[in-house]
């Protein structure tokens, strides 16, 4: 053993003890193998696919098919695509969360890593952090930059990016209400099972119960998450925003904010 | 026992799972520097001691210290001072063992690379893992995890090295060069392991605790738990007539009992003793000087660990320090 270290110990405080190793380790297993490049190519597939079969296959298909992207045309494809993002990426951030939390505690990964000196909070908060940008990068930035870039080449014309910023911004705030339900449910429970289960039970239940409370409480309608799905349409095209709109990005922000304090909480009082 | 000299020192440590209390208050107290066998049967609540040492899990009473850091509020601290190898452990398969190693020095250490990287070549080599160090953990043998395990668990050079069964799954070739990379650690850290193997406790250990259905039911040094609870017994063997010094030793105040057991042409005592520096001076000589008595061996008695172990196992002796 040497003794003529110059090696610095690590100087860290309190609940951002092992955060940075951590870190680079969850960073890694996006940007250290090809996750990245898979992922992208299968959200490239299922975000970008169909609007590009419907501006550039469709007319080497038939090509008396109107072919002019009129205005009205871009926020139709645009909708169409922000809808199919939606749909397609919320199932995505489900599954790619699953076991985040779970496979360390049933594989006992994390009773090893936290043998060292790292927070509870750290290890959460570095699933969080790295998966979450990981996701918004992949799935959410990659795939509007690729369908804005699409419309531009189609319609030879600049169209106005502030709408399609505004709704990445609305549709992350949505999945990363996903995202944290998953890694709190991971600390809840020992089986995926329960942690893509509940998501996609609150999914279908957040389309259905309008329909059935719209009338007996509507108050609860106008603050599911669910509206937001509505809101990041709107925005992305330009529409007017209901005088409400605000409540849903304030009750997803507030819910995603429990879920990280829940998960954390939990965590922290796990028995290995 | 001097409380400075103590790197693991519990005071009513317990814990109980609902109805089951898997470990009862637990003093236990290991001086530094030294290998410390932590020994029971299964279920003896050895792995749960561990845990509660690590932070990993809460008592329901009493606390400890450990490398002089409170083991419940200062667990952060503690867990900067040691290494830890579980008794299976698991690591991330998708890593290699430099990778695993070098994520866990990074809990403790920043600084130039090419030192940090020196670091894990040399636990590499230390472990024996050096030509495999490039492969995925998925692929590792049993007794090649343990080793990455024991790598991963010095890799910080910690004051205080614990580990769980580290020879377990290892064949006999393995366990040897595990007991061996224990010896060449303890000059630096104190090593406290658990163990079923009870001849590699005897082999390395200075002293040992031992724990049956969660409550410490012996803790010593090694060499005073083989000397035996029943006193000092000197085991000699001799060939010729032993009569007439059977007679005279009897009449000796410090000699207690005298065991004999004949055979054809050789006479085998157990002599307890009652002052061992007695003994030691005359028994020899006197034996000796004895004419037509020749004396083929003579040495304390010895006993195995194994056998203080099932006694105290199965027996129910108490044999606290």
């Amino acid at each position: 053993m040497s003794s003529s270290s110059t090696l610095q110990p690590v100087v860290e405080h309190g609940w951002r003890n092992g955060l940075a190793n951590l870190l680079r380790k969850e960073n890694s297993l996006w940007w250290g193998t090809r996750k990245w490049l898979v992922q992208s190519l299968i959200w490239l597939f299922f975000s970008n696919g169909i609007l590009a079969f419907l501006l550039w296959i469709i007319p080497l298909i038939d090509p008396s098919a109107n072919n002019d992207l009129s205005a009205s045309n871009i926020h139709e494809l645009v909708k169409v695509f922000l809808q199919l993002e939606l749909f397609f990426t919320t199932f995505g951030v489900i599954v790619l969360a699953q076991g985040l939390i779970v496979n360390d505690k049933k594989f006992g990964t994390a009773a090893w890593v936290l043998s060292n000196p790292v927070s509870r909070s750290s290890f959460i908060t570095s699933k969080l952090i790295s998966h979450g940008w990981a996701i918004f990068l992949i799935l959410v930035l990659m795939q509007n930059l690729v369908m804005y870039v699409q419309l531009v080449l189609k319609s030879h014309s600049f169209y106005n990016p502030v709408p399609i910023v505004l709704a990445i911004g609305v549709m992350s705030l949505y999945l990363l209400f996903y995202l944290t339900l998953a890694l709190m449910l991971g600390t809840l429970f020992d089986s995926t099972g329960s942690v893509i289960g509940i998501p996609i039970a609150l999914l279908i239940g957040m389309s259905i119960l309008p329909q059935i409370l719209g009338n007996l409480l509507p108050w609860l309608v106008l603050i599911l998450p669910s509206r937001l799905t509505d809101l990041t349409m709107a925005v992305g095209v330009g529409q007017s925003l209901p005088s409400s709109w605000h409540y849903p990005l304030v009750s997803t922000g507030i819910l995603i904010v429990l879920f990280i304090t829940l998960a954390i909480g939990r965590f922290s009082r796990e028995e290995f | 026992m001097n409380t400075s000299n103590l790197v693991i020192d519990t005071y009513g440590l317990s814990k109980k799972y609902g109805a089951i209390r898997a470990l009862k208050p637990l003093d236990l107290k290991v001086a530094r520097n030294s290998i410390f066998g932590f020994l029971g049967p299964n279920g003896a609540g050895k792995t749960t001691t561990i845990k509660l040492l690590l932070g990993l899990t809460r008592p329901t009473t009493g606390g400890g210290t450990m490398c002089g850091f409170d083991i419940v509020h200062d667990s952060l601290d503690v867990r900067r001072k040691i290494g830890y190898l579980a008794q299976n452990p698991h690591f991330y398969e998708h890593m290699t063992a430099r990778e695993t190693l070098r994520f866990r020095l990074r809990f403790f250490y920043r600084g130039p690379k090419a030192e940090i990287e020196q670091r894990i070549q040399e636990t590499l080599i230390l472990v024996g893992l050096d030509d495999k160090a490039d492969r995925p953990i998925r692929s590792f043998s049993g007794g090649e995890l343990q080793r990455l395990g024991i790598g991963l668990a010095q890799v910080n050079y910690p004051e205080l090295l614990i580990l769980d069964e580290p020879a377990a799954s290892l064949d006999p070739q393995g366990r040897r060069d595990v007991l061996e990379v224990m010896n060449r650690l303890r000059k630096h850290a104190t090593i406290f392991y658990c163990t079923h193997i009870l001849d590699d406790v005897q082999q390395v250990s200075d002293s040992v605790a031992i724990l049956n259905h969660g409550e410490l039911v012996a803790q010593a040094p090694l060499q005073e738990l083989l000397t035996g609870s029943e006193g000092p017994i000197y085991h000699i063997v001799m060939e010729g007539d032993a009569r007439a010094a059977q007679t005279r030793l009897e009449s000796l105040p410090w000699v207690a009992e005298i065991k004999v057991m004949l055979s054809e042409t050789q006479t085998a005592w157990q002599v307890l003793v009652t002052d061992e520096a007695a003994a030691k001076s005359e028994l020899l000589p006197m034996l000796v000087c004895e004419d037509h008595l020749c004396v083929l061996e003579f040495g304390r008695k010895k006993y195995e660990l194994e056998d203080i172990f099932l006694s105290i196992v199965e027996g129910g002796k108490d044999v606290k320090q």
